[in-house]
């Protein structure tokens, strides 16, 4: 399981959503403004319409400089009746208010009549309240008069306050589940869009160096992952070409090795018959089955990448006894073999197998003292090899299956660098099986080697 | 006796050539397949020793070929290919005998000497082995110039064993060869008649003996010399 942080699926939800919070909340500052900027206006024009109103109202009186002001009940009471929150007040152009609500308030009007500008203005009620008004020049009767009307504020913050609870609730009910789909939709598109890297790295770990053939395909991949699969594709091609080199060297060393052994073995052979002869002979075949075992061993290193078909233990043990005999009628020892009668068949490598047999066989004809007998059996799908040599204590039993492990007895070492049985061991192992030395009271060695079955 | 050597390693060429004189053959010794397919097609020869690894063509491409033109000579293949899986495939494309270097030269010998024996059985006429001689034809064997009283079982045994001397006849082929069908021997039948042959064989001090590969088959073989001294 990767880290948080280092899962590409993850990064881009928190940065997606880190941009969508952050658009929330700008796009909330802008509506609140919007809102706000209209309910001002929309207020300052109720303001303006009231003034309106009260100029409408205005009359000429009988005399000169005279004026009436004759409001309805209804538009009066909207003054008087409804507490502090609207005030009017209307003015001569010496700053004197000729009608107005409470003086109380009237009194923070402004009369600088200079400066009126656009009309509006502020001041702070009594109460503390805050109002805002407008200032409208009139001239009733040939009498310029200036009406002033104002309303608290707050009037208007509680019809602002209403919009914007009501509009911001809406934006709440129906936009979280919007922004909740969006999320998922998102993450759905992300991880739809991750998908080919995904592939890619699953394509990545079914790479194996068993199958050192085996390539990412970079059909339908996309162009942003398509560098990342070459590359992968690229030093894969390079490490199979270098384990091929690998084996290729260690195998051809091996067999150039054969060919001076073989060649001096055969001048050894046409010297005749002698004691020094036979020494020799007896050294040249040490390293000759020392080459061997090298050859076996890189053969089990890269054993992986060779077939495996159907293989009958009988047929093998068989022919590699077959094979063996020659060296047991010239050490004057007897070969046993029993219950090949019947077919034992696995999966695996012949050769492989073979090789491992003749290790077995190999090591039993030369630990074991002479005018004794060897057994090679088969039961079922295990193979034993018995000899009468030496009993391998049982605290060796399975020390002497590891690399470079051969003192079965220190002096009757004759050749081998101890590999024999690590190869045994290895290739069993590569069949789903295992070798080991069975226990036996009988005084003898029985290595057995123990195929899964099919 | 004349024998092709097919080997490119100038060294183990004159080794193996050097014995092979030795022991009475005369010796043509090649170091390319091609020069080699050219050698079998002016000359007879008896038997040829062919190694695999060639430099111009493989040697399996050799014999395939030396097959291909219907010549029978026996052919030997001394490699360095030491697997089961090259051992079958040599002897299926036609070979006569493997072996895999490094090798007795002793058993290279021997195992020559078996396939010229066998290809001039074929053909009838008398084979020898030490002081044993064999007559296919007239079928009969002597040892110096003492004629075996061998039963027809017998000598079907021994004519079996002489064609694979060296190497193991499995006691499943020895039953098909001495028994026709529908006969059938009691259970130690075969070891009954090998005790037989090799208590004929030991009267007259026959120089070759039949090892027994105990729950597979038996080997004929020469004498051992070091081990009749013993």
């Amino acid at each position: 399981m990767p880290g948080r942080n280092n899962s590409l699926l993850t990064r881009l939800v928190l940065r997606v959503s880190l941009v969508m919070i952050v658009s929330i909340a700008l796009l909330s500052v802008i509506v609140y403004i919007q809102i706000d900027n209209t309910l001002t206006s929309m207020r300052d024009q109720t303001v303006e319409k009231q003034a309106l109103t009260v100029a409408k109202h205005l009359h000429p009186g009988n005399g000169l400089n005279h004026v009436l002001l004759d409001m309805p009940d209804s538009l009066r009471q909207f003054y008087t009746g409804a507490g502090d929150d609207y005030q009017y007040a209307v003015l001569d152009d010496m700053g004197n208010i000729l009608f107005s609500s409470p003086v109380a308030f009237t009194d923070s009007f402004p009369n600088d009549f200079q400066h009126i500008g656009n009309g509006k203005f502020t001041f702070t009620g009594p109460g503390g309240q805050k109002y805002v008004g407008v200032t409208l020049q009139s001239t009733v009767g040939g009498k310029r008069l200036y009406i002033q009307v104002a309303q608290t504020k707050d009037v208007s913050d509680v019809f602002l306050d209403e919009i914007t609870s009501v509009f911001m609730g809406r934006l709440l009910w129906v936009g979280i589940p919007f922004y909740l789909v969006l999320v998922i939709v998102i993450v759905w598109t992300l991880q739809s869009g991750l998908e080919p890297l995904h592939k890619a790295a699953e394509d990545v770990g079914k790479l194996d160096i068993a199958d050192l053939s085996l390539r990412i395909p970079e059909e339908d991949v996309p162009e942003e992952v398509l560098p990342l699969v070459q590359s992968v594709n690229s030093s894969f091609s390079r490490l199979q070409k270098s384990i091929e080199e690998q084996r290729e060297l260690t195998e051809n060393i091996a067999h150039e090795l054969r060919t001076p052994l073989t060649i001096l073995k055969t001048r050894i052979d046409t010297l005749g018959a002698s004691a020094e002869t036979q020494k020799l002979s007896y050294d040249v075949d040490a390293m000759i089955k020392q080459v061997n075992q090298m050859l076996d061993v890189t053969r089990l290193e890269y054993a992986d990448t060779l077939e495996k078909k159907d293989v009958d233990l009988a047929e093998v043990l068989s022919q590699c006894c077959q094979d063996f005999f020659p060296l047991f009628i010239k050490a004057h020892r007897e070969l046993r073999v029993s219950g090949i009668d019947k077919p034992a068949v696995i999966t695996g490598n012949k050769d492989l197998i073979y090789r491992a047999i003749c290790n077995l066989l190999d090591n039993a004809l030369e630990y074991s003292p002479s005018k004794t007998p060897v057994e090679a059996a088969l039961a079922g799908h295990t193979i034993t090899i018995a000899d009468y040599g030496k009993k391998i204590p049982e605290d060796r039993r399975q020390v002497i299956f590891q690399r470079f492990q051969k003192d079965r007895s220190p002096s009757a070492a004759k050749s081998g660098a101890g590999l024999g049985l690590s190869i045994v061991s290895q290739t069993m192992a590569l069949h789903g099986g295992y070798a080991d030395l069975a226990e036996t009271d009988e005084n003898k060695n029985v290595f057995r080697m123990v195929f899964k079955e099919n | 006796m004349r024998i092709l050597l097919v080997e490119d390693n100038a060294r183990l060429s004159d080794a193996i050539t050097e014995s092979l004189y030795k022991s009475g053959f005369e010796v043509d010794a090649v170091a390319e397949g091609e020069d080699a397919l050219s050698a079998a097609q002016g000359q007879t020869y008896d038997a040829v020793i062919l190694d695999l690894g060639l430099p111009d063509i493989d040697g399996m491409t050799v014999l395939g070929r030396l097959r291909d033109r219907k010549n029978t000579v026996p052919v030997l293949i001394l490699t360095a290919r030491d697997t089961l899986s090259d051992k079958i495939s040599g002897l299926n494309g036609g070979a006569d005998d493997y072996m895999i270097k490094p090798f007795e030269v002793d058993e290279l010998i021997a195992r020559v000497k078996v396939l010229i024996r066998r290809q001039a059985g074929t053909v009838g006429t008398l084979v020898k082995i030490n002081n044993l001689s064999f007559d296919t034809v007239k079928r009969f064997a002597q040892i110096g110039d003492d004629t075996l009283a061998l039963s027809r079982r017998e000598l079907d045994l021994l004519e079996q064993l002489i064609h694979a001397a060296h190497k193991v006849v499995t006691k499943k082929s020895i039953e098909q060869r001495v028994y026709s069908y529908g006969e059938t021997g009691s259970a130690n039948s075969i070891e009954v008649l090998v005790h037989r042959l090799r208590k004929k064989l030991a009267e007259h001090a026959a120089d070759i003996e039949i090892h027994t590969l105990k729950g597979i088959g038996y080997m004929l073989t020469g004498t051992d010399n070091n081990a009749r001294k013993k």
